[in-house]
Parts: C-alpha cells; sequence; structure tokens
C-alpha cells in the first residue's frame, strides 16, 4: 500500500536542490555573471526553500571572508549580492502587486541585510588572519533605496519602514528627511482616502515635521519646500503656503518644479478668491510643462467659471487630443504622490553599483 | 432624499455666481425615466406629463421622442486596480454595450488611469470603437474626476442626446479637479451621466459618481461582481431606451441663471427620474 502510495505521490520532474551551495551560485551569478539568470532562478525558489538557504547561510557566518582563500571560504561579496539579488525581486513582485513573492524576498533581502552587517562587524572585531570585512552596501542608502523605490510603486505603507530605518541611519540627512516626508504625505492622503480620519491627521503632522526638517537641514531644497507648502494647501492653510510655493516658482531648481509650484499657486488663488490670479497662474504652469492634462484642466475650468462651459472645450478639446499622441513628456502630477521623479532610480542606481558587473 | 440634497446644493450653489454666459440653451429638453416598481413605463405621450421650470408650468412641444438617437460616450477605468480578469470583463461589457447601440447612434471611448486618454472619438463607426476598446490596457492611479469633466466638455452640445456611461470601481486619488467643481460642471451639462461600479469588499465609497450622477438625472447601477458588468451595463443601456425627451421652449422664467426643474405625471402613477435642474445663459 506504501509503495502504491509513492508511485502515485511521485512528481514529475525533479526539482534541484535548493541549497546553501546551489544558493550562493545562484547570488553569484546576479553578481557578476548573469543577473538576468539568476532573477529567473530564485523565482523558482519557494519561500520555505528561500528562507532554508538564508538560515543555512547564516549558520555559516564563520566561513565568510573578505576575499576567499579556500573552497570552503563564502565571498562577502556575494552575500551582499544576495541582499540585492532578493531586493530586486521583493521589489518587482511588488510593482507586479504579487504580495506574497514581494513579503518573502524583501524580507529575505533586509534580514539577509541586518545580519551581513552585524557578521562582518563581528569578524572585523576577531583576532583573524583574515582580511577584515567592511560592507560596501551604505546601510542609509539600501534603505533609502527600498523606501523610494516602494513609494514611486505606489505602496507608502510598505515604503514607512524603510524610510523609518534611513532616518535612524541618518538623522541629519535633508534628503531622507525629504523622502520621509514624502512617504507620510503619501499615507495621509492614502488614508484620508479610505476615511482614516486620525490617521491620516497623523501621518500629515509627521509630513510636515519631516519636510521642515529637511529644509532646516537644506534651506537650498526647494523639492521640500514644494511639498511643504502643497501640504499645507491640503490642510486649507493657503496663507502659509502661499509665500513658500512663491519661493519655488521664482528659485524652482528646474522646469518640473516651477510647473508644479505655479499649479500649487493657482489653487491657492482660487480658494483665496482671487480666480482671475488663478487663471493666469494655470497658464504658467502649462508654459512651464506645455504637455501638462492637470494644467489644461485646470484652465478649462478656471475659464468655464468666468466665461462659461464654451470657454473651457477648446482645452478639454487639445487634453483629450494630447493623449493621443505617442511621445509627450508625461505630466509631473501623474507621479508627484509617489515622490521626487527620478528620486528611486538613482537611489537604487547607487546601491546596485557596488555590484561588480 | 439625497437627490433632493443635492438638488438643493446645486440651486444653493447656482445661486453664488452671477450667469453671464452666452446662450446656450434655446429649446430645454429633459430626458425623463419613468418607472413603477421598479418597471419602467412606456407608450406615454407629451400630455401624460407636467413640467415645471422654477416653479412655472411649462407648454410642452407635442412630439416626444422617445426613439431620438443617442450618442454614447463610454468613459472606463482603466487603472491598475482594473487589471486582469475584471479588465477582460470590463471589454466583455463594453462590448455588450455597444452592440445595443442602433445604426445611426454614435459612440466615442474615454479611458482614465493617472492620465485621461482619448482612445476614440465620437464616430458612426462602432467598430471603431470596438478595435479601441479591445486594444485598451490597465494601469496606474485613478483620476475619475478629471475624466468626467473632460467627458461633458469634449464636444460642443448638440442636438443629439449624450449619454456618458462611466464605470469606476476605485477610489479617485489622483484628480487634479475638485470632485465638486465637477459635479457642479455636470450640472451645467445637457448629457445624462450614468454610473457603473463594482461594489466594494470594505466600507469603502466613491461618493463623487453618485453625485454626478444625481445631478445630471442619470442612475448608479451597481454590479455585484465582475462577472457582473455586463448585465448592469445592459441596464445603462435599457435606461437610455426608456427615457422619454420632453422639450419646451423655455417661458415666463428668467433668461439666465440656475432653473430648478419640476417633472410630474399627470394621468397616470410612476416614479419620475430626471435632472434636477439645469443652466441657461445670458444671450
Amino acid at each position: 500500500m506504501l509503495l502504491l502510495w509513492l508511485l502515485v505521490a511521485a512528481p514529475g520532474p525533479v526539482r534541484p536542490q535548493y541549497d546553501l551551495t546551489n544558493y550562493l551560485i545562484v547570488a553569484a551569478h546576479y553578481r557578476t555573471g548573469n543577473p538576468a539568470a539568476a532573477l529567473r532562478e530564485i523565482r523558482e525558489w519557494r519561500g520555505a526553500e528561500v528562507a532554508a538557504a538564508v538560515g543555512a547561510l547564516r549558520k555559516a557566518e564563520g566561513r565568510l571572508r573578505a576575499v576567499p582563500v579556500q573552497a570552503s571560504d563564502i565571498d562577502f561579496r556575494t552575500v551582499e549580492a544576495a541582499v540585492l539579488l532578493h531586493a530586486e525581486v521583493g521589489l518587482v513582485a511588488l510593482a507586479a502587486v504579487s504580495p506574497v513573492d514581494a513579503e518573502t524576498h524583501l524580507e529575505a533581502s533586509l534580514g539577509l541585510f541586518e545580519w551581513s552587517g552585524l557578521a562582518a562587524s563581528r569578524q572585523r572585531e576577531r583576532a583573524s588572519p583574515a582580511l577584515p570585512i567592511w560592507p560596501r552596501i551604505d546601510r542609509r542608502d539600501y534603505y533609502f533605496a527600498l523606501a523610494s523605490a516602494t513609494l514611486a510603486f505606489g505602496v507608502p505603507l510598505a515604503a514607512r519602514p524603510f524610510a523609518e530605518a534611513a532616518a535612524r541611519a541618518a538623522p541629519m540627512d535633508a534628503e531622507v528627511c525629504l523622502l520621509s516626508g514624502c512617504v507620510n504625505a503619501c499615507l495621509a492622503e492614502a488614508f484620508a482616502l479610505r476615511h482614516r480620519d486620525s490617521d491620516a491627521g497623523r501621518s500629515r503632522e509627521a509630513a510636515e515635521r519631516d519636510l521642515r526638517d529637511a529644509l532646516a537641514l537644506d534651506p537650498g531644497l526647494q523639492e521640500a519646500r514644494l511639498r511643504l507648502g502643497k501640504l499645507l494647501l491640503d490642510g486649507r492653510r493657503t496663507i502659509e503656503a502661499e509665500p513658500l510655493l512663491a519661493e519655488v516658482d521664482e528659485r524652482g531648481a528646474d522646469d518640473r518644479q516651477r510647473y508644479m509650484a505655479r499649479l500649487f499657486l493657482g489653487r491657492v488663488a482660487d480658494l483665496r478668491g482671487r480666480h482671475e490670479e488663478a487663471t493666469r497662474l494655470y497658464r504658467r504652469a502649462l508654459q512651464a510643462w506645455p504637455d501638462s492634462q492637470a494644467a489644461r484642466l485646470a484652465l478649462a475650468h478656471a475659464l468655464e467659471r468666468s466665461s462659461g462651459p464654451a470657454a473651457a472645450r477648446p482645452l478639454v478639446a487639445a487634453s483629450l487630443a494630447a493623449s493621443a499622441r505617442l511621445v509627450r513628456a508625461p505630466d509631473p502630477w501623474w507621479d508627484y504622490p509617489f515622490g521626487p521623479r527620478g528620486l528611486a532610480t538613482a537611489a537604487l542606481a547607487r546601491v546596485w553599483g557596488v555590484l561588480d558587473r | 432624499m439625497s437627490a433632493l440634497l443635492a438638488a438643493t446644493l446645486l440651486a444653493a450653489s447656482a445661486a453664488q455666481q452671477p450667469p453671464v454666459f452666452r446662450a446656450e440653451v434655446d429649446v430645454v429638453r429633459v430626458e425623463v425615466l419613468v418607472t413603477r416598481k421598479g418597471t419602467p413605463v412606456r407608450g406615454l405621450a407629451a400630455a401624460d406629463f407636467e413640467v415645471r421650470d422654477d416653479g412655472r408650468l411649462q407648454a410642452l412641444q407635442p412630439a416626444l421622442e422617445e426613439e431620438t438617437p443617442v450618442d454614447a460616450v463610454l468613459v472606463l477605468d482603466m487603472s491598475g486596480s482594473v487589471i486582469g480578469s475584471k479588465l477582460e470583463a470590463l471589454k466583455a461589457a463594453g462590448r455588450a454595450f455597444l452592440d445595443g447601440l442602433r445604426e445611426g447612434e454614435h459612440a466615442a471611448l474615454l479611458a482614465f488611469h493617472h492620465e485621461v486618454q482619448l482612445l476614440e472619438p465620437l464616430t458612426a463607426d462602432l467598430g471603431a470603437v470596438r478595435r479601441a476598446l479591445e486594444r485598451a490596457s490597465a494601469g496606474g492611479s485613478t483620476a475619475l474626476a478629471d475624466a468626467v469633466y473632460s467627458a461633458l466638455r469634449m464636444r460642443e452640445p448638440g442636438d443629439r442626446r449624450t449619454a456618458i456611461v462611466v464605470f469606476s470601481d476605485g477610489i479617485d486619488n489622483l484628480s487634479w479637479l475638485p470632485a465638486s467643481d465637477v459635479v457642479e460642471a455636470a450640472s451645467r451639462s445637457n448629457a445624462i451621466v450614468y454610473g457603473v461600479s463594482v461594489r466594494a469588499k470594505n466600507d469603502r465609497k466613491e461618493r463623487f459618481l453618485g453625485d454626478v450622477v444625481r445631478a445630471t438625472g442619470g442612475q448608479l447601477f451597481e454590479a455585484s461582481s465582475e462577472r457582473d458588468l455586463r448585465a448592469r451595463f445592459l441596464d445603462v443601456l435599457g435606461d437610455i431606451r426608456a427615457r422619454y425627451v420632453l422639450s419646451y421652449a423655455p417661458g415666463g422664467v428668467d433668461a439666465a441663471g440656475w432653473h430648478a426643474l419640476e417633472v410630474r405625471l399627470k394621468r397616470v402613477e410612476g416614479d419620475v427620474l430626471a435632472r434636477p435642474g439645469y443652466w441657461r445663459y445670458a444671450p
């Protein structure tokens, strides 16, 4: 009977060994060889197999080396590659709305990162003839990259612990404060949409604190000024918001910042009953970003208010015509809630730059 | 009760704004749905209706254009929440709706996520609209209010009936235009807005769609699941087909401003659904 069960239950193709040896081979491929193949391979591993391999690696701490000498030595750079391998798979899973895979791999990455930092520290403290291990992945950069990427994917709840860890690693870093402010502002919006008003209020307060800290550390950080202005505008604190946004309009680093500042200033003017000024500001926003759908619709509605629906139609028609064009500059408003454009890309490139590719 | 509240709010907001625009309404057209126990009542004549414009009884034109062709603007949520089987169900529902349009009727297709995109302008070539629908893909945030405003103002008002059919399964999280402004803009439009939504698992509700539908005298249809979408789109079509089109040249009322409408049945019993009012602009 047992034999019959074994025959029936026998799996089809035999799965390869999901052990530490193969795990390190995959990570080594990710570091220097064929990252695409490594990514494909690690996705085949089940969550329990990943956890087992990571557990086995932690037990082999004594074999970690900065430069491997013997066959049994584990190259620390391969461990760092495993940290980034799991982070990449986790982030891609998050973007693909695969929360189970995202959790499996982001937890593996985090666990490995925290452990490997401590393991390197312990190795350096030991009287050892081997070369000391110095991690190449900076703590601040690692958490900053994960926070900015998860925020860019529109998951502020996942971004918050990473942003908090980045702030612990670099408490006096203006860019970290800015990112933390973006995460909390995005969370506030998400809570508000779900009518979780007290959570929204707390997140809004945290965002304001973060953005004010960012400006205190770096008064020239216009992005923080822009976002603080928008946050105050959302809270109908238009008198406080206006000078901040006006300064960004005047001294903004680029067209994107000037465009956003004018768009927000238009809303400020509208809320304060200065409708003609709002119309002028929306026109100026459109000048700064000619493909902007938000500015076109804002202007259309402003003209409708002063001159009737007929005045709005050419702008709406232009907005829809622009949407049919294959080549157009994406409206910065579309990704505004998810952090400064390009921040995540730059942060990821900085961290992944440690790989010897 | 909520419809009454919406009408009151609209009237109140209208009262705050001086009408200084050119005329857009020479003949007022009111599309009316009459139901008895939820079933449309057909076969009525103009004489069965009584329309008051700002309280003044109006002389209805004899023609009751029950079969007036419609221009349908499909406004479909293609944000990230629709990815997967829901997108396929939505496409099937859209196809069923287009299949129900008649010779001489027009359709347009707008999709929205973070951007409002015109996938097919208003056309009598319904095959082109079907092809555009098949090509549509999903992803991104939800700019529902911006999309509804774009649909309301995408073309000049004409003599044809316009039905704007909006599908959204989520919460607006990116529109630039405030929802209240778009509801007010809807009250200035001759189009009827219909909403189709999918019932949320939790208590999260998108109030905007209900408000904009009420402002235009349309209806909101709620699907219990994505499998139910096709039936709800066909309900919209059924509503469009069951409407009576009443028209009159306004008499004895102010030329400009917000006009509250009241539609009643005279000789028959039934529930009446029509827009709560309309804007008339100064010449």
